[in-house]
Protein backbone atom coordinates (compact mmCIF):
# COMPACT_ATOMS: atom_id res chain seq x y z
CA UNK A 1 0.00 0.00 0.00
CA UNK A 2 1.54 3.60 -0.96
CA UNK A 3 2.21 5.65 2.03
CA UNK A 4 2.62 8.39 -0.24
CA UNK A 5 -1.18 9.63 -0.92
CA UNK A 6 -4.35 9.02 -0.08
CA UNK A 7 -7.55 8.52 -1.45
CA UNK A 8 -5.33 9.67 -4.74
CA UNK A 9 -5.66 12.89 -3.79
CA UNK A 10 -3.06 16.14 -3.34
CA UNK A 11 0.91 15.47 -2.74
CA UNK A 12 2.44 14.74 0.13
CA UNK A 13 5.26 17.59 2.12
CA UNK A 14 8.28 15.98 0.69
CA UNK A 15 6.83 15.58 -3.28
CA UNK A 16 5.80 19.46 -2.86
CA UNK A 17 9.60 20.14 -2.01
CA UNK A 18 11.02 17.74 -4.74
CA UNK A 19 8.74 19.70 -7.22
CA UNK A 20 9.41 23.01 -6.02
CA UNK A 21 12.87 22.16 -5.46
CA UNK A 22 13.13 21.10 -9.18
CA UNK A 23 11.47 23.98 -10.49
CA UNK A 24 14.05 26.11 -8.68
CA UNK A 25 16.71 23.84 -10.16
CA UNK A 26 15.44 24.35 -14.08
CA UNK A 27 14.55 28.36 -12.60
CA UNK A 28 18.44 28.99 -11.90
CA UNK A 29 19.87 26.97 -14.77
CA UNK A 30 17.35 28.63 -17.31
CA UNK A 31 18.26 32.04 -16.29
CA UNK A 32 21.90 31.29 -16.26
CA UNK A 33 21.38 30.44 -19.45
CA UNK A 34 19.80 33.31 -20.16
CA UNK A 35 22.33 35.11 -18.64
CA UNK A 36 25.06 33.54 -20.12
CA UNK A 37 24.10 34.17 -23.20
CA UNK A 38 23.32 38.08 -22.72
CA UNK A 39 26.95 38.27 -21.77
CA UNK A 40 28.35 36.60 -24.54
CA UNK A 41 26.12 38.02 -27.19
CA UNK A 42 27.50 41.59 -25.14
CA UNK A 43 30.87 40.57 -25.80
CA UNK A 44 30.60 39.22 -29.15
CA UNK A 45 28.51 42.47 -30.57
CA UNK A 46 31.05 44.29 -28.96
CA UNK A 47 33.68 42.56 -30.81
CA UNK A 48 32.26 42.97 -33.79
CA UNK A 49 31.57 46.53 -33.63
CA UNK A 50 34.84 47.08 -32.57
CA UNK A 51 36.49 45.44 -35.29
CA UNK A 52 33.97 46.94 -37.87
CA UNK A 53 34.88 50.60 -36.69
CA UNK A 54 38.78 48.97 -36.90
CA UNK A 55 37.92 47.54 -40.25
CA UNK A 56 36.45 51.22 -41.51
CA UNK A 57 38.91 53.44 -40.46
CA UNK A 58 41.55 51.28 -42.12
CA UNK A 59 39.65 51.39 -44.98
CA UNK A 60 39.20 55.03 -45.19
CA UNK A 61 42.67 55.69 -44.63
CA UNK A 62 43.70 53.48 -47.15
CA UNK A 63 40.92 54.47 -49.77
CA UNK A 64 42.12 58.63 -48.93
CA UNK A 65 46.00 57.76 -49.44
CA UNK A 66 45.41 55.37 -52.57
CA UNK A 67 43.46 58.75 -54.55
CA UNK A 68 46.21 61.08 -52.74
CA UNK A 69 48.62 63.25 -54.59
CA UNK A 70 50.88 64.10 -51.26
CA UNK A 71 51.80 64.69 -47.51
CA UNK A 72 50.79 67.78 -46.57
CA UNK A 73 52.48 69.52 -43.58
CA UNK A 74 50.01 71.85 -42.45
CA UNK A 75 46.59 72.92 -43.58
CA UNK A 76 43.64 74.84 -42.39
CA UNK A 77 40.77 72.54 -43.11
CA UNK A 78 37.19 74.10 -42.07
CA UNK A 79 38.78 76.84 -40.02
CA UNK A 80 40.78 74.11 -37.96
CA UNK A 81 44.67 74.44 -38.28
CA UNK A 82 46.49 71.15 -38.59
CA UNK A 83 50.03 69.95 -38.96
CA UNK A 84 50.49 66.05 -40.31
CA UNK A 85 52.60 64.16 -37.54
CA UNK A 86 52.24 61.21 -34.88
CA UNK A 87 48.29 61.35 -34.73
CA UNK A 88 47.20 63.16 -37.86
CA UNK A 89 47.43 62.66 -41.40
CA UNK A 90 46.56 65.68 -43.90
CA UNK A 91 46.28 64.55 -47.63
CA UNK A 92 46.38 66.40 -50.69
CA UNK A 93 43.53 64.68 -53.23
CA UNK A 94 42.94 65.60 -57.22
CA UNK A 95 39.48 67.75 -57.13
CA UNK A 96 37.37 65.82 -59.41
CA UNK A 97 33.96 66.58 -60.90
CA UNK A 98 30.96 64.96 -60.79
CA UNK A 99 31.55 63.18 -63.95
CA UNK A 100 34.44 62.03 -62.59
CA UNK A 101 36.72 64.29 -64.94
CA UNK A 102 40.46 65.94 -63.17
CA UNK A 103 39.92 69.33 -62.22
CA UNK A 104 43.01 70.94 -63.23
CA UNK A 105 45.01 72.35 -60.58
CA UNK A 106 42.45 72.13 -57.33
CA UNK A 107 42.63 69.63 -54.91
CA UNK A 108 40.43 68.37 -51.99
CA UNK A 109 42.09 68.04 -48.53
CA UNK A 110 41.52 65.30 -46.19
CA UNK A 111 42.79 64.98 -42.66
CA UNK A 112 42.47 61.86 -40.52
CA UNK A 113 43.23 62.59 -36.99
CA UNK A 114 42.96 60.87 -33.28
CA UNK A 115 41.27 63.48 -31.42
CA UNK A 116 43.70 65.35 -28.73
CA UNK A 117 40.87 65.90 -26.26
CA UNK A 118 39.43 61.71 -27.00
CA UNK A 119 42.21 59.88 -27.65
CA UNK A 120 39.65 56.60 -28.13
CA UNK A 121 38.31 58.42 -31.39
CA UNK A 122 39.58 58.62 -35.16
CA UNK A 123 38.22 61.33 -37.12
CA UNK A 124 38.19 62.41 -40.79
CA UNK A 125 37.30 65.45 -42.13
CA UNK A 126 37.45 67.08 -45.77
CA UNK A 127 37.71 70.24 -47.24
CA UNK A 128 36.67 70.55 -51.31
CA UNK A 129 37.58 72.42 -53.91
CA UNK A 130 34.98 74.44 -55.74
CA UNK A 131 33.07 72.34 -58.25
CA UNK A 132 34.29 68.83 -56.37
CA UNK A 133 32.28 66.34 -56.14
CA UNK A 134 33.37 65.55 -52.83
CA UNK A 135 31.39 66.69 -49.77
CA UNK A 136 32.85 68.41 -47.32
CA UNK A 137 32.29 66.30 -44.03
CA UNK A 138 33.48 65.37 -40.48
CA UNK A 139 32.95 61.49 -39.84
CA UNK A 140 33.98 59.52 -36.66
CA UNK A 141 35.83 56.99 -38.32
CA UNK A 142 36.37 55.15 -34.71
CA UNK A 143 35.74 55.68 -31.54
CA UNK A 144 37.75 52.46 -30.07
CA UNK A 145 41.26 53.47 -30.89
CA UNK A 146 43.84 52.23 -28.71
CA UNK A 147 46.90 53.27 -30.45
CA UNK A 148 47.42 55.03 -33.44
CA UNK A 149 50.76 55.97 -34.66
CA UNK A 150 51.44 57.66 -38.47
CA UNK A 151 55.22 56.82 -39.21
CA UNK A 152 57.13 58.51 -42.25
CA UNK A 153 60.05 57.74 -44.18
CA UNK A 154 61.02 61.67 -44.40
CA UNK A 155 61.49 62.90 -41.59
CA UNK A 156 60.17 66.52 -43.24
CA UNK A 157 56.68 64.91 -43.72
CA UNK A 158 55.06 67.34 -46.81
CA UNK A 159 58.28 65.04 -48.48
CA UNK A 160 57.64 61.89 -47.15
CA UNK A 161 56.37 59.08 -50.24
CA UNK A 162 55.69 56.35 -47.62
CA UNK A 163 53.94 56.27 -44.55
CA UNK A 164 53.32 53.26 -41.85
CA UNK A 165 50.01 53.22 -40.29
CA UNK A 166 49.16 50.94 -36.80
CA UNK A 167 45.98 51.16 -35.76
CA UNK A 168 44.89 49.38 -32.43
CA UNK A 169 40.81 49.54 -31.61
CA UNK A 170 39.97 47.86 -28.54
CA UNK A 171 36.31 48.20 -26.25
CA UNK A 172 36.26 46.43 -22.59
CA UNK A 173 33.00 44.08 -22.21
CA UNK A 174 32.76 42.64 -18.84
CA UNK A 175 34.66 39.56 -19.46
CA UNK A 176 37.28 40.89 -21.88
CA UNK A 177 38.86 43.61 -23.68
CA UNK A 178 39.65 42.22 -27.16
CA UNK A 179 41.24 44.28 -29.54
CA UNK A 180 41.75 44.19 -33.44
CA UNK A 181 45.44 45.73 -34.50
CA UNK A 182 45.84 46.71 -37.99
CA UNK A 183 48.17 48.22 -40.08
CA UNK A 184 48.88 49.46 -43.28
CA UNK A 185 51.83 50.71 -45.46
CA UNK A 186 51.16 53.62 -47.81
CA UNK A 187 53.43 55.16 -50.90
CA UNK A 188 52.72 58.02 -52.48
CA UNK A 189 54.19 59.78 -54.99
CA UNK A 190 54.46 62.98 -53.43
CA UNK A 191 55.74 65.27 -56.10
CA UNK B 1 -2.82 0.39 -3.31
CA UNK B 2 0.84 1.39 -5.00
CA UNK B 3 2.50 4.31 -5.95
CA UNK B 4 1.90 4.78 -9.86
CA UNK B 5 5.08 6.78 -10.53
CA UNK B 6 7.96 5.68 -8.52
CA UNK B 7 8.95 1.98 -6.81
CA UNK B 8 11.07 2.58 -3.95
CA UNK B 9 11.12 6.44 -4.51
CA UNK B 10 14.46 5.58 -7.01
CA UNK B 11 14.77 6.85 -10.49
CA UNK B 12 13.51 10.10 -12.69
CA UNK B 13 10.30 10.64 -14.41
CA UNK B 14 10.03 11.21 -18.04
CA UNK B 15 9.11 14.66 -17.75
CA UNK B 16 11.94 15.03 -15.47
CA UNK B 17 14.20 13.48 -18.40
CA UNK B 18 12.83 15.50 -21.20
CA UNK B 19 13.35 18.70 -19.13
CA UNK B 20 16.75 17.78 -17.89
CA UNK B 21 17.87 16.92 -22.03
CA UNK B 22 16.11 20.34 -22.66
CA UNK B 23 18.27 22.49 -20.47
CA UNK B 24 21.26 20.29 -21.80
CA UNK B 25 20.77 20.61 -25.68
CA UNK B 26 19.62 24.67 -24.71
CA UNK B 27 22.81 25.15 -23.25
CA UNK B 28 25.04 23.25 -26.03
CA UNK B 29 23.58 25.27 -28.59
CA UNK B 30 23.65 28.49 -26.75
CA UNK B 31 27.34 27.94 -26.58
CA UNK B 32 28.20 26.10 -29.65
CA UNK B 33 26.82 29.48 -31.26
CA UNK B 34 28.53 31.67 -29.52
CA UNK B 35 31.92 29.75 -30.05
CA UNK B 36 31.28 29.85 -33.80
CA UNK B 37 30.69 33.65 -34.01
CA UNK B 38 33.69 34.49 -31.43
CA UNK B 39 35.71 32.33 -34.32
CA UNK B 40 33.82 33.94 -37.07
CA UNK B 41 34.80 37.41 -35.56
CA UNK B 42 38.27 36.24 -35.05
CA UNK B 43 39.01 34.90 -38.41
CA UNK B 44 37.60 38.09 -39.79
CA UNK B 45 40.13 40.16 -38.01
CA UNK B 46 42.99 37.70 -38.87
CA UNK B 47 41.84 38.13 -42.41
CA UNK B 48 41.55 42.40 -42.18
CA UNK B 49 45.03 42.19 -40.78
CA UNK B 50 46.66 39.69 -43.11
CA UNK B 51 45.36 41.58 -45.63
CA UNK B 52 47.12 44.85 -44.45
CA UNK B 53 50.37 42.74 -43.94
CA UNK B 54 50.23 41.64 -47.61
CA UNK B 55 49.00 45.12 -49.00
CA UNK B 56 52.01 46.51 -47.69
CA UNK B 57 54.52 44.01 -48.62
CA UNK B 58 53.47 45.14 -52.22
CA UNK B 59 52.94 48.89 -51.28
CA UNK B 60 56.28 48.76 -49.83
CA UNK B 61 57.55 47.85 -53.19
CA UNK B 62 55.89 50.71 -55.47
CA UNK B 63 58.75 53.51 -54.01
CA UNK B 64 61.26 51.32 -54.93
CA UNK B 65 63.40 51.67 -58.11
CA UNK B 66 63.28 49.04 -60.55
CA UNK B 67 66.94 47.85 -60.24
CA UNK B 68 65.75 47.24 -56.66
CA UNK B 69 62.97 44.61 -57.48
CA UNK B 70 65.89 41.81 -58.05
CA UNK B 71 64.35 38.07 -58.36
CA UNK B 72 63.86 36.80 -55.11
CA UNK B 73 62.39 33.28 -53.52
CA UNK B 74 63.06 34.12 -49.95
CA UNK B 75 60.19 36.20 -49.44
CA UNK B 76 62.49 38.70 -47.63
CA UNK B 77 60.55 41.86 -47.29
CA UNK B 78 61.45 44.84 -49.50
CA UNK B 79 60.92 49.06 -48.77
CA UNK B 80 59.31 47.87 -45.37
CA UNK B 81 60.90 46.85 -41.78
CA UNK B 82 58.64 45.45 -40.11
CA UNK B 83 59.10 43.53 -36.16
CA UNK B 84 61.15 40.64 -36.17
CA UNK B 85 60.90 38.31 -33.49
CA UNK B 86 58.25 38.64 -30.08
CA UNK B 87 59.51 42.12 -27.97
CA UNK B 88 57.48 42.88 -24.93
CA UNK B 89 57.97 45.27 -21.93
CA UNK B 90 59.14 43.23 -18.91
CA UNK B 91 59.41 43.93 -15.39
CA UNK B 92 63.19 43.52 -14.27
CA UNK B 93 64.50 43.48 -11.15
CA UNK B 94 68.04 44.47 -13.01
CA UNK B 95 66.13 46.72 -15.31
CA UNK B 96 68.78 49.61 -15.69
CA UNK B 97 65.87 52.40 -14.58
CA UNK B 98 62.90 50.27 -12.38
CA UNK B 99 61.41 48.58 -13.31
CA UNK B 100 60.50 47.59 -16.70
CA UNK B 101 62.51 47.26 -19.78
CA UNK B 102 61.52 46.29 -23.23
CA UNK B 103 62.39 42.71 -24.08
CA UNK B 104 62.85 40.35 -27.15
CA UNK B 105 60.95 36.99 -25.25
CA UNK B 106 61.43 35.18 -28.76
CA UNK B 107 64.12 35.40 -31.49
CA UNK B 108 62.89 34.76 -35.72
CA UNK B 109 64.90 33.13 -38.40
CA UNK B 110 68.16 35.42 -38.88
CA UNK B 111 67.85 38.07 -41.95
CA UNK B 112 70.78 39.57 -42.89
CA UNK B 113 72.46 38.52 -38.92
CA UNK B 114 69.14 40.12 -37.29
CA UNK B 115 67.56 37.86 -34.94
CA UNK B 116 65.12 39.95 -33.50
CA UNK B 117 64.91 43.82 -34.23
CA UNK B 118 61.67 46.46 -33.30
CA UNK B 119 61.79 49.96 -35.17
CA UNK B 120 61.95 52.77 -32.84
CA UNK B 121 58.83 54.91 -33.33
CA UNK B 122 60.01 57.67 -35.32
CA UNK B 123 60.05 59.20 -38.87
CA UNK B 124 63.24 57.86 -40.80
CA UNK B 125 66.32 59.98 -39.99
CA UNK B 126 69.25 60.92 -41.63
CA UNK B 127 70.87 63.41 -38.77
CA UNK B 128 70.05 61.97 -35.68
CA UNK B 129 71.90 61.27 -32.45
CA UNK B 130 70.00 58.08 -30.69
CA UNK B 131 71.23 55.83 -27.77
CA UNK B 132 69.80 52.68 -25.87
CA UNK B 133 70.73 50.41 -22.65
CA UNK B 134 71.06 46.91 -23.80
CA UNK B 135 72.07 43.65 -22.21
CA UNK B 136 71.97 40.20 -23.47
CA UNK B 137 71.02 37.18 -20.62
CA UNK B 138 73.66 35.18 -19.22
CA UNK B 139 72.21 32.00 -21.44
CA UNK B 140 72.98 34.06 -24.87
CA UNK B 141 74.79 31.68 -27.64
CA UNK B 142 78.76 32.70 -28.04
CA UNK B 143 78.04 34.42 -31.13
CA UNK B 144 75.76 37.43 -29.46
CA UNK B 145 75.41 40.62 -30.96
CA UNK B 146 73.27 43.51 -29.63
CA UNK B 147 73.12 46.96 -31.14
CA UNK B 148 71.83 49.89 -33.20
CA UNK B 149 70.28 49.85 -36.66
CA UNK B 150 70.03 52.65 -38.38
CA UNK B 151 69.30 54.30 -42.27
CA UNK B 152 67.57 51.05 -42.46
CA UNK B 153 65.28 50.99 -45.60
CA UNK B 154 64.65 46.79 -44.78
CA UNK B 155 66.56 43.65 -44.19
CA UNK B 156 68.80 44.20 -46.59
CA UNK B 157 70.10 48.12 -46.58
CA UNK B 158 70.97 49.28 -43.26
CA UNK B 159 73.83 49.93 -40.90
CA UNK B 160 74.29 48.31 -37.90
CA UNK B 161 76.50 49.03 -34.93
CA UNK B 162 76.99 45.80 -32.92
CA UNK B 163 78.50 45.10 -29.61
CA UNK B 164 79.47 41.41 -29.13
CA UNK B 165 81.32 39.77 -26.48
CA UNK B 166 84.69 40.02 -28.23
CA UNK B 167 84.41 43.44 -30.28
CA UNK B 168 82.32 46.92 -31.21
CA UNK B 169 81.24 46.60 -34.98
CA UNK B 170 80.00 48.86 -37.44
CA UNK B 171 78.87 46.90 -40.76
CA UNK B 172 77.02 48.05 -43.34
CA UNK B 173 74.34 45.59 -45.13
CA UNK B 174 73.94 45.73 -48.59
CA UNK B 175 71.85 42.93 -50.11
CA UNK B 176 73.62 40.26 -49.68
CA UNK B 177 76.62 41.68 -48.91
CA UNK B 178 77.75 42.81 -45.27
CA UNK B 179 80.96 44.93 -45.17
CA UNK B 180 82.92 45.63 -42.04
CA UNK B 181 83.60 49.92 -41.72
CA UNK B 182 85.05 49.77 -38.61
CA UNK B 183 85.96 47.25 -35.44
CA UNK B 184 87.87 47.05 -32.21
CA UNK B 185 88.07 44.80 -29.86
CA UNK B 186 86.50 44.60 -26.35
CA UNK B 187 85.60 42.50 -23.91
CA UNK B 188 81.83 42.36 -23.42
CA UNK B 189 80.11 40.52 -20.40
CA UNK B 190 76.47 39.10 -20.96
CA UNK B 191 74.10 40.32 -18.04
CA UNK B 192 75.61 43.88 -18.09
CA UNK B 193 73.96 46.96 -19.16
CA UNK B 194 75.90 48.48 -22.38
CA UNK B 195 74.91 51.88 -23.57
CA UNK B 196 76.02 52.11 -27.14
CA UNK B 197 74.68 55.37 -29.10
CA UNK B 198 75.29 56.66 -32.80
CA UNK B 199 75.37 59.94 -33.59
CA UNK B 200 75.25 60.49 -37.89
CA UNK B 201 75.56 63.86 -39.57
CA UNK B 202 75.74 63.36 -43.63
CA UNK B 203 78.32 60.81 -44.29
CA UNK B 204 79.96 60.67 -40.63
CA UNK B 205 79.12 58.48 -37.95
CA UNK B 206 80.26 58.76 -34.24
CA UNK B 207 80.08 55.88 -32.07
CA UNK B 208 79.69 55.46 -28.39
CA UNK B 209 79.44 53.03 -25.31
CA UNK B 210 79.01 53.93 -22.19
CA UNK B 211 79.43 57.75 -23.47
CA UNK B 212 83.14 56.78 -24.53
CA UNK B 213 83.73 57.68 -27.85
CA UNK B 214 85.15 54.87 -29.54
CA UNK B 215 85.47 55.77 -33.40
CA UNK B 216 83.67 58.46 -36.22
CA UNK B 217 83.63 56.31 -39.56
CA UNK B 218 82.43 57.52 -43.22
CA UNK B 219 80.16 55.83 -45.32
CA UNK B 220 77.44 57.68 -48.22
CA UNK B 221 76.12 54.28 -49.51
CA UNK B 222 72.49 54.91 -47.12
CA UNK B 223 71.52 59.17 -46.52
CA UNK B 224 68.27 58.06 -44.33
CA UNK B 225 66.44 55.61 -42.75
CA UNK B 226 64.67 54.52 -39.37
CA UNK B 227 66.14 53.48 -36.27
CA UNK B 228 65.56 49.87 -34.67
CA UNK B 229 67.29 48.06 -32.06
CA UNK B 230 68.50 44.66 -32.94
CA UNK B 231 69.97 41.70 -31.61
CA UNK B 232 71.69 39.16 -33.61
CA UNK B 233 73.31 35.62 -33.45
CA UNK B 234 70.10 34.04 -31.98
CA UNK B 235 70.39 35.86 -28.53
CA UNK B 236 67.48 37.23 -26.47
CA UNK B 237 68.58 41.11 -25.36
CA UNK B 238 66.68 43.59 -23.05
CA UNK B 239 66.68 47.17 -23.48
CA UNK B 240 65.90 50.11 -21.58
CA UNK B 241 66.24 53.76 -21.68
CA UNK B 242 66.18 54.32 -25.68
CA UNK B 243 66.82 58.16 -25.99
CA UNK B 244 66.90 60.12 -29.20
CA UNK B 245 67.73 63.62 -28.28
CA UNK B 246 67.97 64.79 -32.07
CA UNK B 247 66.57 65.96 -34.45
CA UNK B 248 63.51 65.17 -31.96
CA UNK B 249 63.88 64.83 -28.61
CA UNK B 250 62.31 61.39 -27.63
CA UNK B 251 62.88 58.90 -24.29
CA UNK B 252 61.22 55.59 -23.42
CA UNK B 253 62.14 54.03 -20.07
CA UNK B 254 59.07 51.66 -20.20
CA UNK B 255 58.47 51.85 -16.91
CA UNK B 256 54.38 53.22 -17.55
CA UNK B 257 53.66 50.45 -19.40
CA UNK B 258 51.93 47.06 -18.18
CA UNK B 259 54.21 43.88 -19.12
CA UNK B 260 53.23 41.82 -21.68
CA UNK B 261 52.19 45.12 -23.47
CA UNK B 262 54.43 47.59 -25.77
CA UNK B 263 54.35 51.68 -25.62
CA UNK B 264 51.98 53.38 -27.56
CA UNK B 265 53.80 53.55 -30.92
CA UNK B 266 56.11 50.70 -30.94
CA UNK B 267 53.49 48.45 -31.31
CA UNK B 268 53.33 47.61 -35.61
CA UNK B 269 50.88 45.08 -35.77
CA UNK B 270 52.42 42.38 -37.93
CA UNK B 271 52.76 38.77 -38.86
CA UNK B 272 53.14 38.12 -34.35
CA UNK B 273 49.33 39.15 -34.13
CA UNK B 274 48.52 36.32 -36.05
CA UNK B 275 48.68 32.71 -35.16
CA UNK B 276 51.56 30.74 -36.33
CA UNK B 277 52.09 33.54 -39.45
CA UNK B 278 54.71 33.91 -41.90
CA UNK B 279 54.64 36.62 -44.73
CA UNK B 280 56.43 36.45 -47.60
CA UNK B 281 57.84 38.48 -50.78
CA UNK B 282 58.57 36.94 -54.26
CA UNK B 283 59.41 38.36 -57.49
CA UNK B 284 60.38 37.03 -60.93
CA UNK B 285 60.03 37.64 -64.40
CA UNK B 286 56.71 37.91 -65.92
CA UNK B 287 56.40 35.59 -68.68
CA UNK B 288 59.90 35.44 -69.22
CA UNK B 289 60.38 39.01 -69.59
CA UNK B 290 62.93 40.77 -67.28
CA UNK B 291 61.39 43.95 -67.79
CA UNK B 292 58.01 43.33 -65.92
CA UNK B 293 57.82 41.73 -62.22
CA UNK B 294 55.45 40.00 -61.03
CA UNK B 295 55.45 40.86 -57.43
CA UNK B 296 53.69 38.43 -54.92
CA UNK B 297 52.64 38.69 -51.28
CA UNK B 298 51.49 36.06 -49.37
CA UNK B 299 50.65 35.68 -46.03
CA UNK B 300 49.79 32.39 -44.03
CA UNK B 301 48.18 31.62 -40.68
CA UNK B 302 46.66 29.49 -39.26
CA UNK B 303 43.14 28.82 -38.21
CA UNK B 304 41.37 25.65 -36.29
CA UNK B 305 39.97 24.74 -39.52
CA UNK B 306 43.40 25.05 -41.07
CA UNK B 307 46.03 26.97 -42.58
CA UNK B 308 44.61 30.32 -44.55
CA UNK B 309 46.23 32.28 -47.44
CA UNK B 310 46.30 35.47 -48.34
CA UNK B 311 48.03 36.68 -51.60
CA UNK B 312 47.92 39.45 -53.73
CA UNK B 313 50.13 39.82 -57.17
CA UNK B 314 51.21 42.43 -59.23
CA UNK B 315 53.12 43.71 -61.69
CA UNK B 316 55.79 46.38 -62.28
CA UNK B 317 57.50 47.30 -65.87
CA UNK B 318 60.68 48.58 -66.07
CA UNK B 319 59.22 50.95 -69.15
Amino acid sequence: MSNSRRGGKGFTTIELLITVAILATVAVVTADIFASHYLLFGSLSTTLETERSGFLAIENIRGATLGARRILGAATINGVPYSSGTSTLILELPAVDVSGNLLPALYDTVVLYRDPTDQTKLWTETAVAVGSARQTTKRLLSDFVQDLIFLYNNNTVSSATQVDVSLIVSRATRATTPETPLSLTIDLRNP
Amino acid sequence: MFHSRRHGASGFTLIELLIAISILASMFVVIAASLKISRIAQQSAHQALAYGIASSLLEATAGLPFTELQNRATGTPLGIFPPHGTWEVKTDPNARSASNTLALTGTSTAISGISGALRIPTNAFGDFTAEAALKVPTTAPSGWSAGIVFRTLDFEHFYRYSLKSDKLLLERVQGATTTELWSQPASLATSTWYRPKVAASGANFTLYLNDTQYASVSDATYASGILAIASGGGTLLSADDVIVSSPSSLSWNFDTTNPGALPAGWRRPWIQDLPKATAALTIADWNGLSGIKKITAQVQWKEESGIKTIEITTLRSRY
